[in-house]
């Protein structure tokens, strides 16, 4: 089974940009880039935590298993 | 220490090092090739002269060359890492690793060094009379000394090894 980030789809479906979420969440575009596609080991539930408030959602809307 | 410091006592210790890799192959060479500087005395276990010494006395004399070979190796790991300073990164991945290898080098030459002294003095005086052969077993304060500060530096250079691989897994969560 494997993880897959959804993270693109929900910044799509709010309507934020990369940089003004990385600019709220305190990470740089960058590392936000690496999670969206999924090239990282792990989420800090702390960074998870700031993402859901900030997209508003919960972390099922942005994890999948598959 | 301040980090400027660093890159200027790193480069002294890089040049001293690299003067200490030229310098264990040149004296061994040098006393082999001019026996009239006495460098190479084994007149604790033999009398016999230098021209009549036997194999087993040669081989006796390099056996004890083993634990400067692994001395040389860790000078050399050492020589390595003063380079990586120079730059100014002490915390730099490669540090950790090459500490752990310059600790494991001088904990074998130290022990090594222990191991070597009843094999050497049984081959060197095995061309000796009946009677005058020796075992000798060496063991003193500044031996144990050796293998405790390089056991020290390798345990060291270990956690350091673990320190570095798990901030780079660190690096990948995000």
């Amino acid at each position: 089974m494997e993880i897959i980030v959804r993270l693109d789809v929900m910044m799509a479906r709010r309507k934020v940009r990369g940089r003004d979420l990385a600019a709220q969440i305190g990470i740089t575009e960058q590392n936000l880039s690496l999670l969206k596609s999924g090239k990282v080991k792990g989420i800090r539930f702390e960074t998870l935590a700031k993402i859901c408030a900030a997209l508003d959602c919960q972390p099922a809307d942005l994890l999948e298993a598959v | 220490m301040s980090e400027t410091r660093l890159p200027k006592i790193a480069t002294a210790l890089h040049a001293l090092s690299i003067v200490a890799l030229a310098l264990f192959p040149a004296l061994f060479l040098l006393a082999l090739s001019l026996p009239a500087l006495g460098m190479l005395d084994i007149s604790d276990f033999t009398d016999i002269p230098r021209d009549e010494w036997p194999v087993m006395t040669w081989i006796g004399l390099f056996v004890g060359l083993i634990p400067a070979v692994f001395l040389w190796l860790a000078v050399n790991a050492m020589r390595r890492l003063f380079a990586l300073y120079q730059k100014g990164d002490p915390l730099a991945p490669q540090a950790g690793p090459l500490i752990k290898s310059i600790g494991s080098n001088l904990f074998i030459s130290a022990l090594a060094a222990i191991a070597v002294v009843p094999v050497q003095s049984g081959l060197m005086s095995l061309a000796n009379p009946v009677g005058e052969r020796q075992i000798s077993v060496s063991l003193n304060s500044s031996t144990l000394g050796f293998v405790l500060v390089s056991g020290l530096l390798l345990l060291i250079g270990w956690s350091m090894s673990e320190a570095t691989r798990l901030a780079a897994e660190n690096k990948e969560f995000i």
